[in-house]
């Protein structure tokens, strides 16, 4: 383990910290802390970048301006910070709230989740409410609550599920991958100005302007502009609103 | 005790926004989430709205909107503290709270020059309470000093949307105040009477517009 002064700010010298092989940390105020190999993290954690090329357990909280993970992180209590980036596998056993988040992977949040930019190409699990400005998900998403977002593009891998969605824009589209196999979402409810459904199981899908595209299948549509569906889609009841 | 609700639906033609827009307030935590009351229907899940408060706080923020951001919007609706502090002789230059209340302040604290915003709050509720009229000087020092005390440690909850309230009992002359965290409901015993109920995140939001 080396370690070396870091950066300075108005608390003083936060130091970097590197972990190479196997090792681990208390709690408190770093620069930048690197780990490659196994890493663990005791108590909380506050710095300005966590680079983790391997495995490493956080105990408490990450609050960290960069995420960066190529392999594992567990994070035990919540996560907050500016941007997540990487490939690999994150797990977050309480609420986070990122600026960014631009991950390869698998993402797990077992909390609500509340992103300024959200771009996952993989899955992302949510329990709890995921609040986002711009979120796009390329795989397979599963959220228990509600999906806030003012524009959110769902580009379907996989079987995905979602309790609500609501927000501006609202698009489900399959992916044009060859051989990749369809994916479907069920949700409850799907709200918005501009809603474009695909292959997704809806009771209400309420809107502005609503697209039903192939493979829906929606109970009940209410929309106050426009309306279209595909013929191979099962829409129930259409109202004009 | 029954609030008059109002659908989510009729709540958007009422007032001609968007769902887009009602989802972007409730991101920006314009709305709070506790107003967001989940009912099953025979239509399924609907969600249903106090009416009174969302008409009230949705007609605000449409006037407000133009001229604020919104996020500076959500700094006057959120209960925590944007970072202000006010000096004192500004506190009644620019007639903030009465006098009365000043005088309580300062026997107090005789030595307070600048006022953060969180100090600035347990005056402004002094100064609320005072003028229902149904609060008398020595309860009103009782709530300053509850609120300096007690306030700080609930705030953490008005944060995520709860709201406190400042409830003043009275009962065969003997006064006390208590601080309750909504929603949440308070039974008295026979004999006890209400004497004036101030809404913390009420005072916050017209403290910030004073401010402002």
């Amino acid at each position: 383990m080396e370690q070396r002064d870091g950066t300075r700010n108005e608390h003083g010298v936060r130091r970097d910290l590197t972990i190479t092989g196997e090792g681990s940390l208390g709690g408190g105020a770093y620069g930048r802390v690197r780990i490659r190999g196994e890493g663990e993290l005791h108590g909380d954690v506050d710095c300005e970048a966590l680079c983790v090329l391997g495995n490493c357990r956080a105990e408490g909280r990450v609050d960290a301006r960069v995420v960066d993970v190529t392999g594992t992180l567990e994070v035990a209590g919540g996560a907050r910070g500016g941007r997540v980036l990487g490939r690999g596998v994150i797990t977050v056993h309480d609420a986070c709230e990122w600026e960014l988040v631009r991950y390869r992977g698998v993402l797990t949040v077992h909390g609500a989740c509340r992103v300024d930019r959200l771009d996952v190409r993989g899955e992302l699990t949510v329990e709890g409410d995921l609040t986002a400005e711009t979120c796009e998900v390329w795989g397979v998403i599963t959220v228990d609550g509600l999906v806030n977002a003012e524009t959110l593009e769902l580009v379907l891998f996989g079987p995905s599920r979602a309790g609500e969605i609501g927000g501006g824009t609202v698009t489900v589209r399959p992916n044009r991958v060859p051989f990749a196999g369809d994916g479907e979402l069920m949700v409850d409810v799907v709200e918005g100005d501009q809603v474009s459904l695909y292959r997704t199981t809806a009771k209400v899908v309420r809107g502005g302007r609503v697209t039903i595209g192939r493979g829906c299948r929606v109970d009940v549509v209410e929309y106050r502009e426009s309306y279209e569906a595909d013929l191979r889609a099962e829409v129930g009841e259409v109202r004009k609103v | 005790m029954e609030e008059d609700l109002i659908s989510k639906k009729e709540l958007l033609e009422v007032t001609g926004i968007s769902y887009g827009q009602l989802y972007r307030w409730k991101r920006k935590r314009l709305i709070p989430e506790e107003w967001f009351i989940r009912k099953s229907t025979f239509t399924g899940q609907e969600t249903f709205f106090p009416r009174d408060k969302i008409l009230a706080r949705i007609e605000r923020i449409k006037n407000m909107k133009d001229d604020l951001s919104l996020d500076e919007l959500a700094d006057v609706f959120s209960p925590s503290p944007a970072g202000v502090s006010v000096r004192w002789d500004e506190v009644s230059e620019r007639h903030i709270v009465t006098e009365v209340a000043q005088r309580v302040y300062r026997e107090r604290h005789p030595e307070a020059r600048v006022l953060s915003f969180d100090e600035l709050l347990c005056l402004y509720v002094l100064d609320a309470a005072l003028q229902t009229g149904e609060v008398s000087l020595d309860e009103g020092r009782m709530a300053l000093q509850l609120m300096e005390n007690e306030y700080p440690q609930l705030q953490r909850g008005a944060e995520q949307g709860r709201a406190v309230e400042l409830v003043f009992v009275r009962k065969l002359g003997i006064a006390t105040c208590l601080l309750a965290t909504l929603p949440g409901e308070l039974r008295f015993e026979q004999g006890a009477r209400v004497v004036a109920r101030i809404n913390i995140p009420a005072c916050v939001e017209q403290l910030k517009l004073k401010l402002a």
